[in-house]
């Protein structure tokens, strides 16, 4: 699976309510989806079951995006 | 909850908060015929607040269920008949004991089932019965209408009686299709009176969206619903609690800065050597920091009944969560003074997932003796609360920001959290409060900041 299809995938088990396939690229999604820090781990434990990849805390800023956030997936996934 | 009789035990409709008279079985998890083990869910009740997982805390044979799903009970009525386990089918100790403490009933006159105690609640006709919301039973279909998003106010029942079937829902669906819309955009536009038609059937509504539409044409007032929905339950609830709270508790509030610079530093290197699922937010070490000074400082952390302060023995810690839907539940930490950051997080994970699915346990839902409302990292930058009566005391936490600070009388910038606490003056004075919150900075600066290590 791709990575973007992931985050989709992750960020829909977490929040339901947000239609994942029309949110915007290239914005915050946290606030777009308004995700608090609960749910932004959560998001990112669902990422961590499909891929067995852990985004550190330090790697946060570079994810902010869902463009941003399935580059850095794309390439951690191809490092592996 | 349970009351003990010689024909076996009661399951009584037990009272899930303080504040709770009547509740109603949504569904039943058990026939008669089934064993269950202690912790098992047995019956979904729902109350005014939520649906709430009911479990069992002994094992035993269900012989008699006495209230159908969809019936409304006073708290205390036997809703079902369990029979103790037999001796030789317990798998623990306790229940052996309790078989041993049981009184010998071999002459004992066998009356009637507990007449006094269980008369079949007539199934009253429902005032709502054209409504297909109540015929929405099977979980099938239940999930279906939580999956596709459908109101089920607004399903129209095809089957015998207005039962709903899978069709019904899938064309409630379609019918109901919208412009697609951000959560942001959605609450902007319930907040601005926007009715969502005006935009682009086939575009992505954002926040920004919204707000440039928000001088645009307004949406009609909504019609009046019938049936109240659950969420319409919810705030009707929240209403009577906050104006009861209002009108009757004279509130002050103070409010104190806390530096959490040291703490999420400390934070930040302990999460970097852990794994995911055992990583810590700031809000736990709140949580933590909140229970401990409600220990040290007993004088707010209890109950004002009958005209005068009863203190609680341990702190049961009541957590305001936010549903993404909108509307609040407050599930209740026992023994929170006691929890490690770590369990704390667990516990709040826990929590905030089964609020999220809307189905909390009776366990959560013991009587709080404080609150702790905690806006998070994307609310406002404070709070002055509303107690839940009939607390004395509510505890609030703005989001976690970076402010300038005064370090060695230089300014430096630094993440901190306003922390308040509206007290109630029948019980508490300002120097109390203002006691707890010194304790409340002291925790956050000393011990959670070790245990962190």
């Amino acid at each position: 699976m791709n990575a973007r299809q992931i985050i989709l995938d992750a960020i829909e088990r977490i929040a339901p309510d947000v239609d994942v396939a029309v949110l915007p690229p290239d914005v915050d999604f946290r606030e777009e989806a308004e995700l608090d820090s609960m749910d932004f781990l959560g998001v990112l434990t669902a990422v961590h079951e499909a891929t067995g990849i852990e985004v550190p805390e330090t790697d946060y800023a570079q994810i902010i995006s869902i463009d941003r956030f399935t580059d850095y997936l794309s390439n951690r996934m191809q490092s592996v | 909850m349970t009351t003990k009789t010689d024909v076996g035990t009661m399951f009584t409709m037990p009272s899930l908060g303080a504040d709770m008279t009547e509740g109603r079985i949504t569904e039943w998890l058990v026939q008669p015929g089934d064993h269950v083990e202690r912790g098992q869910i047995v019956v979904i009740v729902e109350t005014d607040k939520s649906d709430i997982e009911v479990e069992v805390f002994e094992p035993a044979d269900v012989a008699e269920l006495l209230v159908a799903a969809g019936d409304l009970v006073p708290v205390g009525t036997p809703i079902a008949v369990f029979e103790p386990v037999d001796p030789r089918r317990a798998t623990t100790k306790h229940t052996a004991a309790s078989r041993d403490e049981a009184p010998d009933t071999a002459d004992a006159p066998s009356p009637a089932r507990t007449p006094s105690l269980a008369p079949a609640p007539t199934p009253s006709p429902s005032p709502h019965a054209g409504a297909a919301a109540a015929h929405v039973t099977s979980p099938m279909i239940r999930h279906l209408v939580d999956e596709l998003h459908v109101d089920p106010r607004r399903v129209q029942g095809s089957g015998p009686g207005g039962r709903v079937h899978r069709a019904d829902v899938e064309a409630a669906a379609a019918a109901s299709r919208r412009p697609k819309v951000s959560p942001r955009a959605r609450r902007l536009m319930s907040e601005c009176g926007i009715d969502p038609a005006v935009f682009d059937a086939t575009s992505y509504v954002t926040g920004d969206d919204v707000l440039a539409r928000a001088s645009g044409p307004r949406r009609p007032a909504p019609a009046v619903c019938e049936q109240p929905s659950k969420a319409d339950r919810m705030r009707t609830h929240i209403a009577e609690l906050m104006t009861r709270s209002w009108a009757e508790i004279p509130h002050f509030h103070l409010a104190k800065r806390i530096d959490l610079g040291a703490l999420t530093e400390r934070l930040a290197e302990a999460n970097e050597a852990r794994a995911l699922s055992d990583r810590v937010v700031p809000g736990a070490l709140l949580l933590c920091a909140a229970a401990r000074a409600a220990a040290m400082v007993p004088a707010c952390n209890g109950w004002w009944v009958d005209g005068r302060f009863r203190p609680a023995d341990d702190v049961r810690l009541g957590v305001v969560l936010s549903l993404r839907s909108g509307g609040i539940l407050v599930p209740t930490i026992d023994r929170a003074d006691e929890q490690t950051p770590f369990d704390m997080m667990k516990r709040l994970s826990e929590l905030v997932q089964r609020a999220r699915q809307g189905r909390l346990r009776a366990s959560d839902m013991g009587e709080a003796t404080i609150t702790v409302t905690n806006l998070g990292d994307l609310g406002a930058d404070s709070v002055a609360g509303v107690i839940h009566p009939p607390q004395v005391a509510l505890v609030g936490f703005g989001a976690v920001h970076d402010e300038v600070s005064i370090i060695d009388a230089m300014p430096a910038i630094r993440p901190v959290v306003h922390a308040s606490l509206a007290g109630d003056h029948r019980a508490i004075d300002g120097l109390t409060g203002s006691r707890y919150l010194t304790q409340l900075q002291s925790q956050l600066a000393g011990p959670l900041l070790e245990e962190l290590s």
